[in-house]
């Protein structure tokens, strides 16, 4: 019973886990065509990926839009997460519901809703149309991140350094931000993965100038069959690694500065 | 001439229809240890709250000096502020804790230097400047929480149950430690806490709190021994309360019948006619065991419990009428050997029976 | 000594000073609230507006839909696959999630760590990856030829069962999220009373632990419910013609066939399909980020 229990389990994680680490060996195949197991080792698929500009640029465009998305966002989340904090004025709640909606909206809903109204403004296709949208989807994730840095800092912090003398931006500068910068950090990090891999909307707005990376990737696979996209797929699964990677020490120093 | 630290007016805090603090007027001299002492919900946090400016009062004035600071920021008020939990800044060292208001009062770092040792010298954690607060226990958080308000030499020191969350023993040391600094300091102290024993060792003036009003000002020692009411009674210290019945009124001294149609003389403010129901209320170390009705105000009762608290012997006893009423008797050899069961006389000195209207016509808790 | 008025003036000054504190907050929401608002809810008030005008107000576009055979046949399959993709998310989630939230330490940040990494790849990977390992000459198929057990490929993708794999695949880490944080607030002294006071191991999971689980069952269920309904990338790849799901056939009206008015009536329905899903979720789970840091 118990050993049955434990190789459904395995058998679920090895379910969960195993297409990540399906594509990466097909990235260094020596092959023309996806094969597995892939036969012989090459970096040809890099070579590809890094010879072609529709293919390293759109990665190049791709880390832009995240950038820029992760400050606008993190910035425009940050504040609204200090004054959401302490609720309970007029219109807190409802302003919440409207923070929260774009995580729940599908994204096919807002992907053709943004497309029809970016043809009007000729902001298809562009850098700043991305980050735009990219924030609103973003803004959700910092104001969570944040709220719950601000959730678990001592209530009495702000009033006890009002107490001793400081006004409101240096009670903010010197002991709200030091205290929460896990949070915005966090969030920053979430805010930047999520630009960096969003696809359905990319589909829609990114058009023949600015293609993202997931959108280069999504043309490919309904044309290519070589395993270029694979070598992109790993190039992908390598930032949300090193993100993933980066969100966890985080998580583990602020744990430890807890203790 | 001593005159008033802190002055409030009218001091009053609604929430929509809820009355926080109502009407509240207090005048603290200059140098006092005054305690707001009251249950939660009393209104005695709020009230410390609209002095030290985070929450702004509905109505009502705060002079601090002879100086209007109802509309000033916290920041500009110049008080020092002691919370329950602390409030140190986790991400700084004991040092820069307190260093911080003399950096935000843009005070010489040479100074500064100087001025933060000395205060965590007066809390005696010389030499612990390096550390972070969590690498301080509950006791020296708190040493430095102090060292850190003090250090600015603040016009006066708020305190908001700041003892709250250490246990017994440190309480107790830490409480002997806050009168010496405020001793030494002379520094005018808001304390508040909703502990009754806290409040009678520490201050000099007790401002008993209820339903977001004053109910009794007065010493510890006024508060305990002439409570103005029932409540003041029940909380502070512990208390029997007896029903009665005026039949002579005599200045400040009135003949009492108790419902076990017993007659006995109790103390109590004038202007309580006779034939008026009264209770009577007695401290339960006041009253003690007699062989035999050698004189008057003798009570006759039924042991009905006896507990062994170490230092006393507590005795539940019942009266005829069916009320209880509890004694507290020292643990030595002059205190008799009762058992339960055992039929006993009580005696209490008529100046400890204190008679106050009966509790029907007192304001009552909401419910 | 202030009179009466002077205190009438004091009270109208400490209303302002409250009213400053509220309009701080307020300014400091208000950037993020407005640019949402403008970005994100006037586009979709702006589809909303066009799935009634054209160029008159008109409700033919809804009349279309609720016609037309395939706007039914697409809904049906968007409720089969949803339901289905929740129910294996639910199976395939719980044990795991027990396991997570009994194991030690060390083990379940092992176990969590996989479901985040999971969770963290970009959902095109993953649902390309399931593209190489479902294919007619994919690695599965590949494998069991080799083998043997089959002579000749599986059709595996482009239909129901491939949506399904990639389905819960991908979904099945916002079931395992809700389920442990459940989990782990159940005290355990509770199966330890169950024992002692004389049911078995089995009984115990059944009458004390499973119901203390619910809601985090029913939270997972209505979130994985609720993304599946919206969900455009994973049965746009690996579903067949006639597994057409609510999304796609968005993406169709309106990439394909420019029809703006009916595409838009679509959004619409499927926005309050969601909406009110949303809403029975936020009667039973206050909304979590799916992620390690919270």
């Amino acid at each position: 019973m118990r050993y049955l229990y434990h190789s459904v389990c395995g058998l679920v994680l090895m379910y969960l886990i195993l297409p990540v680490f399906v594509v990466i060996p097909l990235s260094f195949s020596a092959s023309p065509y996806l094969e597995f197991p892939p036969r012989g080792f090459s970096l040809q698929w890099y070579q590809q990926f890094f010879g072609l500009r529709t293919w390293y640029g759109s990665m190049i465009f791709s880390a832009e839009v995240a950038f820029l998305t992760m400050v606008l966002a993190t910035i425009l989340g940050t504040a609204a997460a200090l004054g959401l904090a302490r609720a309970g004025f007029r219109g807190a709640e409802a302003l919440q519901t409207v923070l929260i909606a774009p995580m729940i909206i599908p994204h096919i809903i807002i992907a053709i809703a943004i497309y029809g109204w970016y043809a009007q403004l000729h902001l298809i296709g562009t850098l700043w149309g991305l980050v735009l949208i990219y924030s609103v989807l973003a803004v959700p994730f910092v104001v969570i991140t944040v709220t719950g840095a601000l959730q678990g800092l001592d209530p009495n912090l702000e009033p006890a350094a009002m107490a001793l003398g400081a006004n409101r931006v240096q009670t903010f500068f010197r002991v709200v931000l030091p205290n929460i910068r896990p949070g915005i950090l966090a969030g920053a990090i979430l805010t930047f993965a999520l630009a960096f891999d969003e696809i359905v909307i990319a589909i829609f707005i990114s058009g023949t100038t600015g293609t993202t990376l997931p959108k280069r990737m999504w043309e490919g696979i309904r044309t290519e069959i070589n395993p270029t996209i694979a070598a992109a797929s790993t190039i992908l699964i390598t930032v949300s690694f090193v993100l993933f990677a980066l969100l966890e020490t985080l998580r583990r120093g602020l744990a430890r500065g807890k203790r | 001439m001593v005159g008033a630290s802190v002055r409030v007016k009218g001091l009053t805090k609604r929430y929509g229809d809820v009355v926080a603090v109502e009407c509240v007027s207090l005048s603290v001299e200059r140098g006092a240890f005054v305690t707001l002492l009251g249950p939660s919900g009393s209104g005695k946090t709020t009230t410390l709250m609209m002095l030290a400016g985070f929450v702004v009062p509905t109505a009502g004035e705060i002079h601090i000096d002879d100086r209007l600071v109802t509309l000033d920021p916290p920041y500009k008020r110049d008080l020092g502020m002691v919370f329950q939990n602390y409030a140190l800044f986790p991400h700084m060292t004991a040092f820069d804790n307190v260093a911080f208001p003399l950096r935000m009062r843009k005070v010489p770092r040479r100074e500064i230097a100087e001025r933060v040792e000395r205060g965590l010298e007066l809390v005696r954690l010389p030499g612990l400047g390096h550390r972070f607060p969590k690498q301080l226990s509950g006791g020296q958080q708190q040493r430095v929480a102090l060292a850190r308000t003090l250090v600015f030499n603040p016009r006066v020191l708020l305190m908001d149950e700041p003892l709250g969350a250490l246990d017994k023993k440190l309480r107790q040391q830490m409480q002997l430690e806050i009168r010496h600094l405020h001793e030494q300091l002379g520094i005018t102290v808001i304390y508040v806490t909703h502990d009754q024993e806290e409040a009678l060792v520490m201050s000099d003036e007790i401002v008993v709190m209820r339903n977001g009003r004053i109910e009794q000002i007065g010493t510890p020692r006024a508060v305990y021994d002439e409570p103005r009411n029932n409540f003041v009674a029940d909380f502070i210290g512990e208390t029997n309360v007896l029903d009665g019945t005026i039949i002579k009124a005599e200045h400040s001294r009135y003949r009492v019948r108790t419902s076990a149609q017993v007659e006995v003389w109790c103390a109590g403010e004038g202007g309580l006619d006779p034939g008026r129901p009264v209770t009577m209320i007695i401290r339960p170390e006041r009253a003690r065991f007699v062989q035999s009705a050698e004189s008057d105000n003798c009570l006759p009762a039924r042991v009905e419990e006896v507990v062994f608290v170490g230092e006393l012997i507590r005795y539940l006893l019942r009266l005829p009428s069916g009320e209880a009423i509890v004694l507290k008797c020292p643990n030595d050899s002059r205190t008799p050997d009762h058992a339960a069961g055992d039929r006993v006389l009580v005696r209490i000195d008529p100046e400890d029976i204190r008679v106050l209207p009966p509790l029907h016509s007192q304001p009552k808790e909401d419910t | 000594m202030p009179g009466s008025s002077a205190s009438a003036v004091t009270a109208a000054l400490l209303r302002g000073v409250e009213r400053r504190e509220e309009a701080r907050r307020w300014l400091l929401v208000l950037p993020a609230g407005l640019f949402v608002g403008v970005l994100l809810f006037f586009p979709l008030l702006r589809i909303v507006s066009l799935s009634v005008w054209d160029p008159i107000f008109t409700l033919r576009h809804y009349g279309h839909a609720f016609q037309d055979p395939v706007f039914y046949r697409v809904l049906g399959v968007t409720f089969k696959v949803s339901l289905l993709t929740t129910v294996g998310c639910l199976v395939l989630g719980y044990p795991v999630a027990h396991l997570m939230a009994h194991a030690r330490p060390a083990v379940a940040n092992f176990l969590m760590t996989l479901v985040l990494v999971s969770f963290w790849t970009s959902l095109l990977v993953r649902t390309y990856a399931w593209m190489v390992l479902l294919g007619r000459r994919g690695v599965i198929n590949n494998l069991l030829l080799a083998v043997g057990l089959i002579s000749e490929p599986l059709p595996l993708m482009y239909n129901l069962f491939g949506v399904l794999v990639g389905m819960v695949h991908v979904l099945l880490p916002f079931m395992i999220l809700p389920l442990y944080s459940v989990m782990k607030g159940i005290d355990r002294s509770l199966m330890l009373a169950a024992q002692n006071l004389g049911a078995g191991p089995f009984r115990s999971f059944l009458w004390v632990f499973l119901p203390l689980s619910f809601p985090g069952v029913t939270g997972g269920c209505l979130l994985v419910f609720m993304i599946s309904a919206g969900y455009f990338i994973t049965p746009a790849l690996l579903g067949g013609r006639t597994d057409m799901m609510m999304g796609q056939l968005i993406e169709l009206e309106v990439s394909q066939l420019l029809n703006w008015g009916y595409a838009s009536a679509l959004a619409t329905i499927l926005f309050v399909v969601v909406a009110l899903l949303f809403l029975a979720y936020r009667r039973v789970a206050t909304l979590r980020l799916p992620s390690g840091a919270s």
